[in-house]
């Protein structure tokens, strides 16, 4: 295949789809933004000096580091004592290096918390693995002792312990872990609920020797990831709890010294020598805030759902080109009537593109879409799942997704503005009021913890100056009472959720009709819904539009709820508009072949004698957008010139439109 | 509801009652109680007659059994080191704890959800940025050693506030301001996290497509259905609080429940110990069982279940 025999005046058509290689190994990954972090670079040099002080303690020290010297007594740090010795960190009460005190110290300051920190996560996995393994009663057991446990004052727990059986490292270790494991255990036991259900799934499915592969491959990383992270958290909440129980003289005992005691001791000369207590309360912080630095970074570049979301935002960087036949619609003349439109039109969208990043690149959701609609029209948008049809929507309405979508271009016109391009303030005087939205999933619509007359009263009140509250609520009732719900005063003191899914659509609508708006768009208005209530729905949609005058937007995949109710329709593809025109006019004799395989594929819409059909394949990944016409994989008539050349839109008749090669041929069958 | 409610009750009087039994075994291991209140100088028939009167000669189970019977009627035997019933002594040190526990949510309740709403709001913003800092910060901050600092910083150099003590309101500045600076990035962090996932909820843009003004849908549908996770951390802070606020008052000798605690360790009185640690606990199974009934109010889903 060569692009050089097409025909010159249609360019070639070129995909462009950027992705984010993730395909670079996990530990270089991490490495690398380690490297790129100074945060994560200095918690590293940190806990390295930690680790040397702790090693190398002996060689440290000098000989009689321990012995007083009075006459150096309360040197603040940076001064020479009498023999001359700088003293970089001062000198304690006793005269002796505070320096050589701290590098002292810090073993039995960092030692109790990382071995019972160790402790606890053996034990909490392992009783945590257990119980979700076993399941029934010894999750029921484990899980009690767990909550039992957390409402054990776990401090008083500690020093009660303590003070009981006396202080020393080893039941200073044991306290510890005791405060760790219920965490770690409740962790693990969801991981290994995960693993058994995963286990069994496979099992069931016969994938024959996958399995231990898939928990090598899968399951394990996303568990020493957890562990990792949990366990690393675990040794900076112990360091602090350890440092408390030392500050309090439960913890680690003279002669061993530690930074908690340290500051204990300076306590006594906060006044006179602040370095006593500054110096060995900001090493447990800094030493503590490392740990804490390196548990974020891990888990930021570990976990696979936080990667997705750095990946994210990278691929929201990226810039995209258009493609070649992405070419803008040439402009207007004055009164013209735009694709797709009439000739009354009160909204129009036009030429629009929607793009979405998500981490594996630029979906084109939607590329080059316009229609339009006119006074008291009912207008269907239908299309498979993933056309755009629904993004269009959201994109009229202001409430694509934020941050991943983005308007690429188009213009939405409504009273002669576009409404991309006015402030937001304008734009939400007409959202509610002069186009409002019905949606799909009525329950997830409405506010949760909000009745229904706070719902009304408040949209009521956004668009209608000087209403009272007491106004609004008449209106609300009324409204109620408009799109058919019983009882409509007692119910408006009702939840959501107190309503049936019918009845909660309603709802939907009396809102969206509650300012008169001049267009509603109702996206998927009945899909949730079974078939009784889906029709007593279209014919209250159908009433309101007789007595009120206003369009109606009807975003749909059902093609017999289409051929019920629309006067227009405008079929969508792969983000593209396929076709459009009078409703009867493309069930009778459809322009476009994936109309018609569409309609093939419809039960009640064909009528006629043919068997079902169903489109082979699946719509393609907005990713992955085949050259030439997008509808080429599966279509019935494709030829060559369908995978190099982009139909154009081709006008069969004033008010019909097609994007196929061949529409005049399929329009005649 | 009602049922619900009494299974609650129910779990939360058993939860007490395992307290107790907790606290008599633990304590079993401190040790003779009759050689702390005797005193090293004792003949060995003194020390019969008071193991009998303290019915220390009992069988161990007899001894839970009274235990336990006597703390159902409210007494845990009278403090061996302020010869007062150990139960009265720790009421009188309560108000002060729940005090200082009260101030400090106080201070970070409202600190905490404007940052974290705010920083929902301008998402990607350094607000972000901050409030990940300070959640970061304040979890590896040990309270003793910021307790100390602010003592130096305002008490002992710019001599603002008094170092300690108990009675004006001076006194709980610090002791709250220490408490909160460890707590408020982290309620600050669950805020921003929740009012952003309800940010991007399909209720939050269909009141959008209504054209309500971005305050309302900011504080009427994502903050107010966020208040749920909010509310659970922040009340998790306040039960930490009354358990573990123990460090502050021994800095700022606020005379709570843990300084009385702390004391009667170092005294090794059992009653005043066993009386304290089970008041604390207590305390802590009923903010637990207020804070779920608390959700049957919040959660208008919860209540009709
Ligand atoms: S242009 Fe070709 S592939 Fe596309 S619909 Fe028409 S016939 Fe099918």
């Amino acid at each position: 295949m060569t692009s050089m025999k097409t025909a010159p005046e249609t360019p070639a058509v070129v995909t462009i789809t950027p992705t984010i290689q993730s395909s670079r190994s996990p530990l270089r990954l991490l490495i690398k933004s380690g490297l790129a972090d100074p945060l994560v670079i200095a918690s590293v040099i940190w806990i390295v000096l930690v680790i040397v002080a702790i090693t190398f303690r002996g060689a440290i020290l000098p000989a009689g580091w321990q012995d007083s010297v009075l006459v150096n007594r309360l040197k603040p740090p940076f001064t020479t004592d009498s023999a001359g010795v700088l003293h970089l960190l001062g000198t304690d009460a006793l005269g002796r290096d505070y320096l050589m005190q701290m590098v002292a110290g810090t073993g039995a300051t960092v030692f109790p918390a990382l071995t019972a920190a160790a402790i606890g996560l053996v034990f909490g996995l392992s009783v945590g693995a257990v119980a979700g393994y076993m399941g029934g009663r010894v999750d029921a057991v484990v899980l009690r002792i767990t909550e039992f446990q957390m409402a054990f004052p776990s401090l008083l727990l500690a020093i009660l312990i303590l003070a009981s059986l006396g202080s020393s490292i080893g039941v200073l270790i044991i306290v510890l872990a005791l405060g760790a494991w219920t965490g770690i255990a409740r962790v693990s036991r969801g991981l290994a609920l995960e693993l058994r259900e995963l286990a069994f799934v496979d099992s069931a499915r016969v994938i024959g020797g996958s399995n231990p592969r898939i928990i090598i491959r899968h399951i394990a990383p996303n568990l020493f990831t957890s562990v990792l992270v949990l366990g690393t958290l675990e040794v900076a909440a112990l360091m602090l709890s350890a440092a408390g129980l030392d500050f309090l003289g439960l913890g680690v005992q003279p002669p061993e010294t530690s930074w908690g005691q340290l500051v204990s001791k300076g306590r006594e000369t906060l006044a006179s020598a602040w370095w006593l207590v500054v110096i060995p309360g900001l090493a447990i912080f800094l030493t503590t805030l490392a740990v804490n630095l390196i548990a974020v970074w891990l888990r930021n570049n570990l976990d696979v759902d936080q990667r997705s979301r750095n990946l994210a935002k990278v691929a929201r960087k990226t810039e995209i080109k258009f493609d070649p036949d992405e070419t803008p619609e040439p402009p207007r003349a004055q009164g013209e009537q735009g694709a797709h439109s009439t000739s009354n039109a009160i909204l129009e969208v036009r030429d629009l593109f929607v793009d979405f990043s998500t981490e594996r690149g630029v979906a084109k959701a939607i590329r080059g879409v316009s229609w339009g609609i006119g006074r008291a029209e009912v207008l269907a948008i239908v299309g498979e799942s993933g056309s755009g049809k629904s993004v269009t929507a959201r994109a009229i309405m202001g409430i694509l997704e934020r941050p991943q979508a983005r308007i690429r271009r188009g213009a939405i016109d409504y009273g002669g503005v576009d409404l991309l391009t006015i402030p937001d303030s304008k734009r939400r005087e007409i959202y509610g009021a002069g186009i409002s939205m019905v949606q799909q999933d009525a329950l997830a619509a409405l506010n949760p913890s909000a009745t229904i007359a706070t719902h009304l009263i408040e949209v009521i009140q956004a668009h209608q100056e000087g209403v009272s509250r007491k106004e609004a609520r008449d209106q609300a009732g009324d409204l109620l009472r408009k799109v058919g719900i019983p009882d409509p005063i007692v119910r408006l003191d009702d939840y959501p959720h107190q309503f049936s899914g019918g009845m909660r659509q309603r709802v939907l609508i009396a809102m969206a009709i509650a300012n008169s708006p001049a267009v509603l768009i109702a996206d998927e208005p009945t899909t949730a819904l079974d078939v009784t209530i889906q029709a007593q729905i279209v014919k209250l949609l159908l009433d309101l539009r007789k007595s009120t005058a206003m369009s109606i937007v009807l975003i749909t995949h059902d093609l017999s709820l289409v051929a019920e109710s629309a006067d227009r329709v405008v079929v969508m593809y792969a983000g593209r508009v396929m076709e459009s025109g009078p409703v009867h006019e493309i069930i009778s004799h459809p322009a476009h072949p994936y109309t018609k395989q569409l309609l093939a594929a419809t039960p009640d819409v064909m009528v006629t004698s043919e068997r079902l059909k169903p489109i082979p394949g699946s719509p393609p990944s907005p990713m992955r957008i085949p050259s030439g016409c997008p509808f080429n994989p599966r279509c019935e008539k494709a030829q060559d010139i369908c995978r190099e050349v982009r139909p154009n839109e081709l006008h069969l008749t004033p008010t019909r439109s097609s994007a196929c090669h061949f529409a005049e041929e399929v329009v005649s069958q | 509801m009602t049922v619900y409610v009494i299974k609650r009750l129910v779990s939360a009087f058993a939860v007490i009652f395992l307290v107790l039994t907790a606290i008599f075994f633990v304590t079993q291991l401190l040790g003779d109680p009759v050689q702390l209140v005797l005193g090293d100088t004792a003949n060995p028939e003194q020390i019969l007659a008071v193991r009998d009167r303290l019915g220390l000669n009992d069988p161990i189970w007899v001894q839970y059994w009274h235990f336990v019977t006597r703390a159902a009627q409210g007494s845990f035997g009278d403090s061996f080191w302020q010869q007062l019933p150990a139960l009265g002594l720790v009421f009188s040190r309560l108000p002060a704890t729940l005090l200082l526990s009260l101030a400090t949510i106080a201070i970070i309740v409202p600190i905490g959800v404007t940052l974290g709403t705010l920083a929902a709001y301008h998402q990607g913003s350094v607000l972000e940025r901050i409030i990940n800092f300070f959640s970061i910060v304040g979890s590896s901050l040990v309270s003793f050693w910021l307790a100390l600092m602010l003592i130096l910083l305002f008490a002992v150099t710019l001599r603002l506030l008094p170092t300690s003590g108990y009675g004006s309101p001076a006194n709980i500045i610090l002791p709250a301001v220490t408490l909160a600076t460890l707590q408020v990035g982290t309620l600050a962090q669950v805020t921003r996290t929740s009012v952003s996932e309800q940010l991007s909820s399909s209720f939050v843009s269909a009141a959008r497509a209504r054209g309500l003004s971005p305050a309302r849908v900011m504080i009427r549908y994502a903050l107010r259905n966020a208040l749920i996770p909010i509310f659970t951390v922040a009340s998790g802070m306040l039960i930490t609080l009354v358990n573990g606020a123990v460090i502050a008052e021994v800095v700022f000798g606020w005379p709570g429940v843990g300084l009385l605690i702390l004391q009667a360790i170092q005294q090794g009185d059992l009653p005043l110990i066993q009386a304290a640690i089970f008041v604390t606990a207590s305390l802590i199974v009923i903010l637990t069982l207020l804070v779920d009934l608390a959700y049957l109010r919040i959660n208008p889903r919860v209540r009709l279940q």
